[in-house]
């Protein structure tokens, strides 16, 4: 029994970990993101308010942060639940219903998410070889490798979740 | 069409069981990308294309800018600033409740985090003061739904991306509606005040106490005009106005007002990049749904089928705004008017309405729905702040949402209380 309990919780536990520290990590790059788009943009406005000279890729390389920013935050505001949603009829339905309604959900969620997998990894493979036309050398694969992670991050999440549910059924 | 029938009970569907609206909105469009046949690396191309915009960069920097301002705790100067303004009148708080939201709401742009840091502030004051709990919730949730309309206003931004509508023209059109829902809850609190007796203030403030209290709050009332002030005068673009706007925050509060650590500042920076995630996605989301109603020419066939009635124009305009006032009630204001503009502006092109002015009673329409049961976040804030049941609160606020409509319908019919400010600097 105890070892049944292990093998049950080993895989949920490790999942956690690997959400946790996925959270982390994507924070942190989008915290520095932030960060460095108001860097640029503020040096950007001083250079063009004193010298007449505002940097010349700033607005490209603030645009592609931005993205990164969107899907990932995005991301990171389905794990903390913090998306506009409507919740009236959830929570008035009895319990059984709700698990029903979560597996729909989270059913729904991981084939939007596979979708954005595929189709945005095909993306970053032919955008890969093409270089922004501003900056010199940067590929704009990598804008569209937001894609691919948001939907991994989720993913990741959703796969957490429906692990919680086993276990509720179990339970 | 059938697609786009299924399309939109999916869209229902999602919503109803609980699936974000941004990824209601991106799954319920797969199924017309399926049915159509329309291939599908095209989704990843739009969703990407729909925020690749300078204009949106201002939406993380002013909302880093709010919050920086919020953990400031710059709450508490304004509600004495606006003690201050509105004096020893009977129903002092409810009062200043309205002013401070006004400030507020030109500071953080948000109704939500008005509701939560005004509230806990003010709500257990005006309690002890003898106010009832449920007004002082009430007054409390409805003041706070000017935030999202004062400028600098992200529901303003986003409209005016997508309308392509001047982001400075609705700064300045959102001014004296903005003062007229201001105005009119103050109505409201009046009426109140004679028929129950409300208490005033008994301490008189002197003049050099009033002199510290104006000094403390000066650097925090600032910010919005820093930004408008910017704006107008062609100083700086709507997007370098939110990165000035987000220093200026950031130095006030930890070298003036010294209540924000650099680390704290980092958790702030992180919280504000999630935010600008979760609102920004529903541009993206809205426009791959928005191209796929305008696909299937759907804006169009509802415009004709309205205009093909007999009904009139300030009929289809009093269809509508019933039509927002139904949807807010479900639905967050940024989402919804995502939703409803491509929807809605080949309507009001065959109505000769200007664009500006029908972002204008949008907002104000789908702002009342912030504090109308049975998913107003501002009520729901206000209610588990002033501990008083939803019941109580939802009947103490219809008369602050008899104040709004009265507003809607003013601004609606009368294009040039939204018009004469932004005509004024053209």
């Amino acid at each position: 029994m105890e070892e049944n309990d292990v093998h049950n919780t080993q895989p949920a536990g490790m999942l956690d970990k690997a959400v946790r520290v996925t959270k982390i990590i994507t924070c942190t790059y989008m915290t520095v993101l932030l960060i460095v788009m108001a860097l640029i943009l503020g040096v950007s406005i001083l250079l063009r308010f004193f010298f007449d000279q505002p940097v010349a890729w700033s607005n490209t390389i603030t645009r592609y942060a931005y993205i990164h920013i969107v899907l990932l935050g995005a991301a990171i505001s389905y794990l903390e639940g913090s998306h506009a949603q409507i919740d009236v009829i959830y929570h008035r339905v009895p319990q059984k219903m709700k698990i029903v309604f979560d597996l729909v959900h989270y059913g729904v969620m991981l084939f939007l998410c596979l979708v954005l997998t595929v189709m945005g990894g095909k993306h970053v493979l032919t955008m890969w070889h093409v270089h922004s036309p501003v900056l010199a050398g940067f590929p704009l694969g990598a804008v569209y490798l937001a894609v691919p992670l948001c939907a991994v991050v989720m993913m990741m999440y959703i796969f957490q979740q429906l692990a919680g549910i086993t276990c509720r059924k179990e339970g | 069409m059938l697609y786009i029938c299924l399309m939109i009970i999916c869209f229902f569907v999602l919503m109803a069981i609980r699936v974000p609206i941004p990824f209601a909105l991106l799954a319920s469009t797969l199924v017309y990308y399926f049915g159509a046949e329309i291939p599908l690396n095209i989704v990843v191309v739009r969703l990407l294309r729909s925020f690749d915009s300078f204009i949106l960069l201002a939406i993380p920097f002013f909302i880093l800018a709010g919050r920086i301002m919020s953990e400031a705790g710059i709450s508490d100067r304004l509600i004495r600033v606006a003690d201050l303004m509105v004096g020893r009148v009977k129903g002092n708080l409810a009062y200043v409740n309205i002013v401070v939201s006004m400030f507020f709401g030109g500071i953080t742009g948000t109704a939500i985090s008005d509701t939560t840091a005004i509230g806990s502030i003010l709500i257990p004051s005006m309690v002890k003061k003898g106010y009832s709990k449920s007004f002082s919730a009430a007054v409390t949730a409805a003041s706070s739904t000017m935030g999202p309309i004062i400028p600098p206003s992200l529901m303003f931004i986003i409209y005016g991306s997508i309308a392509q509508v001047s982001i400075r023209d609705m700064f300045l059109a959102g001014a004296i509606p903005g003062l007229m829902v201001g105005i009119s809850q103050m109505a409201v609190v009046k009426i109140h005040s004679l028929k129950y007796d409300l208490p005033r203030r008994e301490e008189v403030i002197s003049p050099h106490e009033a002199f510290r209290i104006i000094r403390d709050a000066t650097l925090a009332i600032m910010l919005p005009v820093i930004i408008l002030g910017g704006i107008l005068f062609g100083i700086v673009s709507p997007t370098e106005a939110a990165v000035v706007a987000a220093f200026y925050a950031a130095i006030i509060a930890i070298f003036v007002y010294r209540t924000l650590t650099f680390k704290r500042l980092l958790t702030v920076i992180r919280d504000s990049a999630v935010e600008t995630g979760s609102v920004s996605i529903i541009i993206a989301a809205a426009a791959l749904f928005g191209w796929a109603l305008s696909n299937e020419q759907a804006p169009q066939i509802f415009a004709d089928m309205l205009m093909e009635s007999s009904a009139s124009k300030w009929q289809i305009l009093l269809m509508i705004n019933l039509m927002l006032f139904g949807l807010g009630m479900f639905m967050d204001s940024i989402p919804a008017i995502m939703i409803v503009t491509p929807v809605f502006l080949p309507l009001f092109t065959l109505l000769n309405i200007e664009p500006l002015h029908a972002g204008l009673f949008m907002s104000i329409n789908l702002i009342t729905g912030l504090a109308t049961p049975p998913v107003g976040c501002c009520l729901f804030a206000a209610s588990i702040i002033s501990e008083s049941p939803m019941e109580k609160i939802s009947r103490a606020i219809i008369p602050f949402l008899a104040a709004n409509v009265i507003v809607v319908m003013l601004v609606t019919y009368i294009p040039g209380i939204t018009l004469f400010i932004p005509n004024l600097f053209k």
